[in-house]
């Protein structure tokens, strides 16, 4: 089994696309997370001038949305970078050679979904360095508080890792289940940029609350990577929260069945048929 | 040795492989050949557990490719020139399947060498020749040092040069006691490689043998111009001979018997003859018949 691992790694980083992908993953979680903090800065010359107080406490409060930022928006391309090391062995049909080193089909797949853990934990770790370098540099350069001190900061930091890691290996079972690379990424896209958002918009159109919607993926995501923070935005003036997110364990155990689940079923459907 | 036993494959209505039973034997080069959708992809393909045959067995030594502990130390197999990334070098491309085979990182660049693409080693396949990417195909195959080698279309794209330096390689490692199997679907692609032939049409085995025994299967035929040529046609209808017309209207064409038998029976029918000439039939002619026939001819 190891060897069959060691292979997807070779795989993966013998080509451009992980660096690349990489590039653009931290590339627009840094300016994310950096237009956060002048977002922020703006915000409380704007509202908060004059009082120091609610500045610190507007401070606070911003640190586990600044910090998640790349797990909350730019989570699409470890998504993507999964599919595609599942999409691009059809595409290329390296899968014919994938097979004959593997005859054993569960074992390649397996294969592919223990590997897509480290290679998570890389676009995790580097995602995430990004937005704390970009967006928590610039606080500090603003007079700010980044909050590193923090406990709190840190479970925030490593809640990011680890929603980016799980967003891997969801890339990696939608990949097996839609195996078409182009129709994949399309997919991918319209539903995270579209569909999931225009669906959670409705209870808050609506008033009515939908506690199905926070097990949608990007909601389930979100539970993981920003947790307390995004409940609380969502509160109307009375207090009830109308935006519903799971707890985290439960976010997290959500987004892995959607991985595993999707994988199961494109073991079936696409990993098991004849190769020709 | 690898054994193909009562193969059966459907692609929904459409027979690929119908009831296919044949041999490979160790130590010999053997050509599997048949026209273009004969089934000769699709055994291969069924033998390394790419596609499911309908029933029927492909076993390498015994074993199915999915039993063999380490298959590409077993079996190496190139099927087109085809299933390589186009961004990954060449040496990267072998780098990625050196863990399962089981061998060295430097025996990547053994066999690059080895197949004459120790210079291209670190380009991107994106800009390899048809020759070139065969030529890495067949390093993968060779990579683990397999016993068996199956090899599909192997000299499509090579030059003349490239077609002697693959038919002495092949011969090589066949001295060596492996068994080889290349499918083409030309005969004269392959004809001065292999020992045996395995010629398969529609799905079914045509004719299995040594190549040398499909010679037997060649109808004589025998150039013939006679100075009367009534008196041939007399002795013809007599001897039971099949006589076929030429674009030239003083000779014929005596399909069957042997141009000695021919000039015995003139000699003695008192029939001069101006011309006996045997017609040499190429044994691609044999093939070319041997798979537009329908039936069966073992």
């Amino acid at each position: 089994m190891i060897a069959v691992i060691t292979a997807e790694f070779r795989k993966f980083f013998t080509t451009r696309m992980w660096w690349v992908m990489l590039l653009i993953t931290v590339g627009y979680s840094g300016l994310m997370a950096a237009g956060f903090a002048l977002l922020f800065d703006f915000a409380v010359d704007e509202m908060m001038a004059g009082s120091p107080d609610g500045a610190a406490v507007l401070n606070e409060v911003l640190y586990p949305l600044i910090y998640p930022m790349g797990a909350m928006t730019g989570f699409i391309f470890p998504v993507l970078v999964g599919a595609m090391s599942v999409t691009g062995e059809f595409r290329h049909q390296t899968i014919t050679g994938t097979f004959l080193a593997e005859p054993r089909r569960w074992r390649s797949l397996t294969a592919k979904l223990i590997a897509s853990l480290p290679l998570g934990l890389i676009y995790g770790a580097a995602t995430t360095l990004a937005c704390v370098g970009c967006g928590g540099g610039l606080m500090k350069l603003l007079g700010y508080s980044a909050g590193l001190d923090k406990a709190d900061t840190w479970e925030v930091i490593g809640r990011s890792v680890w929603t980016l890691v799980l967003w891997t290996v969801v890339g990696v079972g939608f990949g097996l289940l839609l195996k078409n690379q182009v129709a994949s990424i399309v997919v991918v896209l319209a539903f995270t940029q579209l569909v999931e958002p225009l669906l959670q918009m409705i209870p808050l159109l609506t008033g009515v609350a939908m506690p199905f919607l926070s097990y949608l993926p990007m909601a389930a995501g979100n539970a993981v990577a920003g947790g307390n923070a995004l409940s609380a935005l969502g509160d109307d003036s009375g207090g009830n929260s109308i935006i519903v997110l799971l707890s985290a364990p439960v976010g997290s155990a959500v987004l892995l069945a959607y991985g595993l689940v999707f994988a199961a079923i494109g073991y079936f459907v696409n990993w098991r048929r004849d190769v020709s | 040795m690898i054994q193909v036993s009562h193969l059966s494959k459907k692609f929904g209505t459409l027979t690929a492989v119908d009831d296919l039973t044949f041999e490979v034997q160790p130590g010999r080069v053997t050509g599997f050949l048949g026209p273009n959708g004969a089934g000769k992809t699709t055994t291969l393909r069924i033998g390394l557990d790419l596609v499911r045959a309908d029933s029927g067995t492909v076993t390498f030594d015994g074993r199915h490719y999915h039993q063999l502990p380490k298959p590409m130390s077993h079996v190496g197999a190139a099927l087109e020139a085809t299933g390589f990334h186009p961004g990954r070098s060449a040496r990267d491309h072998l780098l990625t399947m050196a863990p399962q085979a089981g061998v060295p990182d430097q025996r990547c660049d053994e066999v690059l060498e080895l197949v004459g693409l120790k210079e291209a080693a670190r380009k991107r396949v994106k800009g390899f020749s048809m020759g070139m990417r065969g030529r890495l195909s067949l390093a993968a195959t060779l990579l683990a040092d397999p016993q068996i080698l199956l090899l599909d279309e192997p000299t499509n794209g090579l030059d003349p040069e490239g077609i002697a330096w693959m038919r002495g390689l092949l011969r090589h490692l066949a001295d060596e006691g492996r068994t080889i199997l290349i499918s083409s679907h030309l005969l004269s692609e392959v004809q001065q490689t292999v020992d045996d032939v395995i010629i398969i049409g529609h799905g079914r085995l045509l004719h299995a043998s040594p190549l040398a025994d499909l010679a037997r299967l060649t109808r004589q035929r025998t150039w013939v111009t006679p100075i009367d040529p009534k008196a041939l046609l007399d002795l013809a209808r007599q001897m039971n001979w099949t006589l076929e017309r030429t674009p030239d209207p003083s000779t014929a064409q005596i399909v069957g018997p042997t141009p000695a038998e021919i000039g015995h029976a003139c000699f003695a029918a008192g029939v001069e003859l101006r011309q006996l000439a045997p017609q040499s039939q190429g044994l691609e002619d044999t093939f070319l018949a041997l798979t537009h026939g329908q039936e069966a001819i073992r």
